[in-house]
């Protein structure tokens, strides 16, 4: 007995030094983010990266704060980007994703086979952009950042399975009770499926928060941008600028150092504070969600 | 039942609410002209459905006095600008009166350009005009695909001004068998090179920077400065200032194509493709700086480091080579006072520059800014038009160039402005958009440019007494040998910069870089440049 507890406790500390020794080096590039952030310009150059900043400064943040520049307005697009997506999302999936999961539906299987077909294959990416701008009119649109997103084949998969897991009596008490279809799976179903909602909420949001490659793409008026679209094209400009005699003059004028972490410290900021919040229903939503039946 | 409802009103109220934030967005805007992306692309969506059925009727029509309102949009690189719109409007007002068109400015940030522009032009979208060049939305693949509208006509038409206002050479290079598919921003396009030193440390140590002639010659400089000044690097050095590679002249070579693939020219014997590699020159170049790196005159991790801005920002750099086209003797010269300094974004650290090499002038300087119209424009001859008043309107031209007057920029002289950096429209590229021989002249430009056209003098004067490249206008197609370009750029990447930077021995590594290149198809591509230069020679003579 006392040799398994020994072994045990072994075990124990290497794990959790093991742990320890991870969590920091995911948290420490965050601090000196933070940092650079926090830092006057010139003692970056001076003396390079630190963890405690070596001379404090606010400049940064009163650049992209109080300044002319587009960042703020492209925060306020994000959010309304990353709430309205999310909400979308979640509704239209999670209708979807039950629809697939009654046995009533006649042509579930054949629905269910182009779903996972679309997980398996997809069009490329001339042909998508050719059709939202083409066709459905939507490039240079809000719209064009949220719609192609709205139902996503893994998570349409996921949500499917959990409903599954549902017992089919607590729908069909329902009825007898004289609910229809819509009204059980607003009132049942989905309050019995919020750890599956949660952490689908929580991938989306995400998702929406992150991307910037739609922005990329189809977006080209200003107003438009979305945060993290604005962080990659001024670290991917600088990039690109450094490399070309042509245009220094340009590169001259990008973002400072800090400024740019700072951009890095707000892009950040909200969906950290979401994930706690959201993270306890994250592994009871995934191990129901992957349950077969 | 009455959960139901409140949800569905809280959803429905979350749904109002963010779209009065959203319809919010658009009419927070000052302009009332430039409207919210949505009313605008639908807009432009139905002009051009308008535009494409009047494009059907003869365009002799374009001839008459009167002529019918069309939507442009215009495609162009740069960082991404708060304030587009104002300049988008006020360059409406001025060239509606004129042409009777709208222009849409299309900004598209420098790394996503390419992308971008590879996307538009496969999907077959309809726009009117685009930037293009050798080196972000290329210029001859775009032709090659048939992207572009050839523009003979519509130049001799619309285009009085712009065609004199460039010269033959840089014609030359925007014809495609024998059609002309751009019209080129003229420019300072010529390539000289040199080395530029800290003012500072050459004043301090009384060095006699004039009396450099090659790299070679800034050995007892670097000594010198590693000597007494333990803070600097004495030569700053990173991939993207790699001597070899950037200034190719100074070698004595031009390059064909992308420069780090094997296959050069001799810039006295323009005849006989050569693996730049195998060259002497290049084998001088290696053992100086290994030379220079054992002694410690660059940073121990020079060969990886990609770029030294930050150094260069923080003043580190002593010496360093660079692209030199007017150098500060040639300023001092003619009576202007230079502003040479060592990084663009330290102005604080001034410098000497000396071009060791006359300004060449190459295929891929010459096609390096061009405007293009769309082979599926609907309105060719408008686009055509709006070209032209880029090249030979100072108004509009400075207008998309610097934004509005006292917004975007103050007057400080009569041709001289300064840029003001909260604005919200700082381009800082008027090599972007017509004819730069209207631009004012701002911080970037030496004192003293503006009078009487001193400045633009010097760099225009430039442009015309440049030597042309013995293969101006010729551009090599890599489709042939693939997969052999992309295997010796693998080699290249690998060791390239590691005995180009002087970090291991040449003598063990130079021959071994060498006998990987053959093996990987060097000289096959070498044999392909070989034999589509002397095609386009025989076509060309």
């Amino acid at each position: 007995m006392k040799s398994k507890s020994n072994s045990n406790s072994i075990a124990n500390i290497m794990l959790n030094t093991g742990f320890i020794v991870y969590s920091a080096i995911c948290i420490i590039p965050l601090f000196v983010v933070l940092s650079i952030s926090l830092s006057q310009e010139q003692s970056i150059f001076q003396t390079g990266y630190s963890i405690i900043p070596k001379a404090l400064s606010l400049k940064a943040y009163e650049y992209i704060l109080m300044g002319n520049s587009p960042i703020l307005h492209a925060y306020l697009v994000t959010i309304l980007v990353t709430i309205l997506g999310t909400l979308l999302h979640l509704m239209i999936s999670s209708m979807f994703a039950y629809t697939l999961s009654r046995n009533e539906v006649k042509y579930r299987n054949i629905v269910s086979f182009l779903v996972v077909f679309c997980l398996l294959f997809n069009g490329g990416l001339v042909p998508w952009y050719i059709l939202l701008s083409k066709y459905l009119h939507m490039k240079d649109t809000f719209l064009v950042l949220i719609f192609p997103y709205l139902v996503s084949s893994v998570n349409v998969l996921i949500m499917r399975n959990f409903f599954k897991g549902i017992p089919d009596e607590i729908i069909e008490s329902a009825r007898i009770d004289g609910s229809g279809e819509f009204n059980s799976f607003v009132k049942l179903v989905v309050p019995l499926s919020t750890p599956v909602l949660a952490t689908i909420a929580l991938f989306v949001g995400v998702f929406y928060w992150n991307d910037w490659f739609t922005a990329a793409i189809f977006v080209e008026n200003n107003k438009l941008y979305t945060l993290q679209f604005l962080l990659q094209s001024i670290m991917n400009n600088i990039a690109y600028l450094q490399g070309n005699a042509l245009v220094e003059d340009v590169a001259a004028n990008l973002p400072d150092e800090s400024a740019r972490m700072a951009t890095c410290v707000l892009a950040v900021g909200p969906i950290i504070i979401a994930y706690p919040y959201l993270q306890r229903y994250f592994v009871k939503g995934l191990t129901l969600g992957a349950v077969k039946s | 039942m009455n959960n139901v409802k409140r949800q569905i009103g809280i959803l429905s109220t979350a749904f109002l609410m963010s779209t009065l934030l959203l319809s919010g967005c658009g009419s927070s805007d000052d302009n009332g002209s430039a409207g919210n992306g949505a009313n605008e692309t639908a807009k432009s969506g139905n002009n051009g459905a308008a535009s494409n059925a009047a494009a059907n009727t003869p365009s002799n029509e374009a001839e008459e006095p009167k002529l019918e309102h069309v939507d442009l949009t215009y495609y162009f690189v740069n960082s991404p600008q708060a304030d587009i719109a104002t300049v988008e409007s006020e360059l409406n007002k001025l060239i509606e009166p004129k042409i009777n068109a709208t222009i849409h400015l299309k900004l598209v940030d420098w790394g996503a350009y390419d992308e971008k522009m590879k996307l538009v032009n496969a999907s077959g979208e309809s726009y009117d005009l685009a930037f293009t060049s050798t080196w972000t939305n290329n210029f001859y693949q775009n032709v090659a695909n048939g992207t572009f509208a050839p523009l003979d006509e519509l130049l001799d038409q619309y285009g009085s001004g712009t065609k004199d206002g460039v010269p033959d050479m840089f014609w030359k290079t925007v014809k495609v068998k024998g059609q002309t598919y751009g019209v080129p921003n003229f420019q300072q396009a010529t390539a000289g090179y040199g080395y530029l030193i800290q003012k500072t440390i050459a004043d301090k140590y009384s060095l006699d920077w004039k009396s450099v002639k090659s790299l070679k010659d800034l050995t007892p400089f670097l000594e010198t400065v590693k000597a007494n000044e333990k803070t600097l690097i004495p030569f700053g050095y990173s991939q993207t200032l790699d001597a070899f590679l950037l200034a190719t002249p100074m070698f004595g070579f031009e390059s064909l194509g992308d420069t780090k693939t094997p296959g050069w020219l001799y810039l006295n014997d323009g005849a006989k493709v050569v693996n730049q590699y195998e060259t002497p020159e290049f084998k001088d170049y290696v053992h100086m700086m290994r030379d220079w790196y054992v002694k410690g005159y660059v940073r121990k991790d020079a060969p990886t480091l990609k770029e030294n801005s930050a150094d260069a920002k923080a003043g580190k750099n002593a010496m360093q080579i660079g692209q030199i086209d007017i150098d500060t003797p040639t300023f001092e010269a003619a009576g202007l006072h230079p502003g040479g300094r060592m990084s663009n974004a330290n102005k604080d650290i001034q410098s000497y520059d000396l071009q060791f090499v006359k300004p060449l002038l190459t295929t891929d300087k010459a096609a390096a800014t061009i405007t293009a119209i769309s082979a599926n424009s609907p309105n060719k001859e408008r686009a055509m038009m709006f070209i032209n008043l880029l090249n030979t309107d100072p108004q509009i031209y400075n207008l998309i160039t610097w934004g509005v007057e006292g917004k975007h920029y103050k007057k400080v002289a009569d041709n001289r402005i300064e840029t003001l950096k909260d604005g919200g429209y700082q381009t800082l590229s008027p090599w972007e958009f017509g004819n730069m021989t209207q631009t004012f002249f701002f911080e970037g430009d030496p004192q003293g440019a503006e009078v009487d056209g001193v400045g633009t003098k010097l760099w225009s004067d430039l442009n015309r007494n440049a030597t042309p490249s013995s293969a101006l206008g010729f551009v090599f197609d890599f489709t042939p040998v693939k997969s052999e370009k992309a295997n010796c750029d693998a080699v290249i990447d690998e060791l390239y910069y590691a005995i180009a930077s002087g970090s291991v021995d040449p003598d063990k590594y130079l021959p071994q870089f060498i006998d990987r290149m053959k093996k990987a198809g060097a000289d096959k591509i070498i044999a392909e440049k070989q034999k589509q230069l002397d095609e386009w020679r025989a076509a060309n003579q």
